[in-house]
């Protein structure tokens, strides 16, 4: 097994590799050890979640404003 | 237009019992390779014929597809003569957000992305996503600053995937 931050970029990029460093790598593993359809229902999840959230904050806002 | 929640399942499982040839790219193909952001559309590169474009309308129909962002009440019509007339479309449906694009930078059509599909399970059905190498090559493409973040994580992806862990999944 290799450590994987030695491994080369398919694109060599120092703008991307400054961007690499702040890469959370500890929930991409936990990820890519999901199967494809478990990353999905855990995708739609979060998504419905996520939009559900900013919808809330939609509303508060334009309750602000009106 | 109040902007509807996406929903991916609806969409996904329309895509993929209409018939419609299509790719994934975007978002909604990084999260089948692992990816942990969270996306509001669904991104397709979809066949350019006639056929394939019938069916789109057909499927997008009942889903009152209208261009995103513009305007309520233009005379926007989605049919076959539109969507040859046009070729990417960003769309707000009765489903949510999904953007039909007939090309895209990096050698983004269809058939030349067809050499680069992976199909990958979601929502119980298989769905043609692009390849890691390729969606990477497509975001850079792109050339948009917005997606140095996503390109990032890609590519840590990509390190991840070649380190030989033993308890990835495809």
């Amino acid at each position: 097994m290799r450590n994987a931050e030695d491994i080369p970029l398919l694109f060599p990029d120092p703008v991307i590799e400054a961007y690499l460093k702040d890469v959370d790598r500890t929930i991409l593993r936990a990820n890519l050890q999901l199967s494809t359809a478990e990353r999905f229902e855990q995708f739609a999840q979060f998504a419905h979640y996520a939009q559900e959230t900013l919808a809330i904050a939609r509303e508060y806002n334009r309750g602000r404003a009106a | 237009m109040p902007i509807p929640e996406t929903d991916f399942r609806s969409i996904v499982r329309l895509l993929a019992e209409s018939g419609i040839e299509f790719v994934v790219i975007g978002g909604v193909a990084a999260i089948a390779h692992g990816a942990g952001r969270v996306t509001y559309d669904v991104d397709v590169v979809y066949r350019r014929t006639r056929e394939n474009m019938q069916r789109i309308v057909d499927a997008f129909a009942p889903i009152e597809p209208y261009l995103r962002g513009a305007p309520p009440g233009l005379p926007f019509k989605f049919d076959l003569t539109t969507l040859r007339h046009g070729l990417n479309f960003t769309l707000i449906t009765k489903l949510g957000q999904v953007d039909l694009l007939g090309e895209v930078a990096g050698e983004g059509t269809y058939a030349a992305l067809l050499p680069f599909v992976e199909s990958k399970e979601a929502f119980g059905l298989s769905l043609p996503c692009v390849s890691l190498e390729k969606l990477i090559a497509l975001k850079r493409a792109a050339g948009r600053p917005k997606d140095f973040e996503p390109i990032a994580e890609l590519e840590a992806i990509r390190q991840e995937r070649l380190s030989g862990r033993a308890d990835f999944q495809p």
